[in-house]
């Protein structure tokens, strides 16, 4: 997995959208860093829950954050575990997959914010 | 409604807020995504917007009192607070409070079916990857149209005036005309 997410993260659409606006780009990495570790945290505590519509309502709110750092593996997952109508241990199964991948997303963005400087 | 007045934050604390006069537009966008929020605001700044960003719809109408000309809303505003309004609530809000405030409806659902919604706005917009690109022509034209439409009421109101005005002096002159035959 690890592997997986590191080759689709890329930031070219954040360098389109930023218009190469260094400074736009870094803030835009940290809040992408420091959301990511929030909602992360609010799917595993609603794992501990179950609480799946919980777990819905953040996987619509990070997957276009994903998408923004190319990241396709985890915004399928997310698409899945909003519209697939899995049943809970699927979605459990998905959400640990999730959390499980903050790791790697968060060193990934730390190295590309030291880049920007 | 003024353009400026004291208001009062979730604890309770006042302070002063003043509408910006020398910019052309008052803009405000509200999304719960603090990255989609700062893009958003980044994609449309010039020089001569006013732009204040929220996380969220209730935090966005207290400022109200700034007559904001757009408010870029995002629909899904629960995913934190699963009490918080969402961008059709709040859209009605805004709607009520101020009818000449254009909306830009934003969601990150594909699968959007609410467009009776859309009754409550001008545009709506989908977060893919032709957001970002498409955005600032859209605020640009939006604000456009809505200059116009103020203008053509203000004319049709004018033009209201006017022919009652005509209609009073016939009626006089006739009464006049009535009486010195």
């Amino acid at each position: 997995m690890k592997e997986e997410i590191t080759n689709e993260f890329n930031i070219n659409k954040l360098l389109e959208f930023t218009g190469n606006d260094k400074v736009a780009l870094r803030h835009t990495l940290e809040l992408l860093k420091e959301t990511l570790n929030d909602d992360i945290r609010t799917i595993e505590a609603s794992l501990k829950e179950s609480d799946i519509p919980k777990i819905s309502a953040i996987c619509h709110k990070i997957r276009p954050n994903f998408d923004l750092i190319g990241l396709k593996t985890l915004v399928e997952v997310c698409n899945t575990i909003e519209y697939s109508n899995l049943p809970t241990k699927q979605v459990i199964l998905l959400a640990n997959f999730l959390a499980k991948s903050r790791n790697q997303t968060l060193e990934n963005l730390t190295e590309e914010i030291k880049l920007v400087q | 409604m003024k353009a400026t007045s004291i208001i009062k934050d979730y604890y309770g604390k006042s302070f002063y807020v003043e509408k910006d006069k020398n910019k052309l537009a008052t803009i405000f966008i509200v999304d719960d995504n603090k990255v989609f929020l700062n893009l958003i605001k980044h994609t449309i700044k010039r020089k001569n917007y006013s732009i204040l960003t929220f996380t969220s719809g209730e935090e966005c109408l207290d400022y109200f009192v700034l007559e904001p000309d757009l408010v870029i809303l995002d629909f899904h505003l629960d995913a934190s607070n699963p009490h918080a309004m969402n961008g059709d609530e709040v859209a009605k809000e805004i709607k009520k409070i101020s009818p000449n405030t254009e909306i830009i409806l934003v969601s990150a659902d594909k699968r959007f079916k609410l467009f009776s919604k859309l009754k409550f706005t001008r545009k709506l917009m989908f977060k893919d990857d032709q957001f970002f690109p498409h955005l600032s022509t859209n605020v640009l034209q939006i604000l456009i149209n809505s200059k116009k439409d103020k203008t053509a009421k203000e004319k049709g109101y004018t033009k209201i005036i006017f022919l009652t005005f005509l209609v009073i002096l016939s009626i006089f002159f006739i009464i006049y005309l009535l009486e010195n035959t």
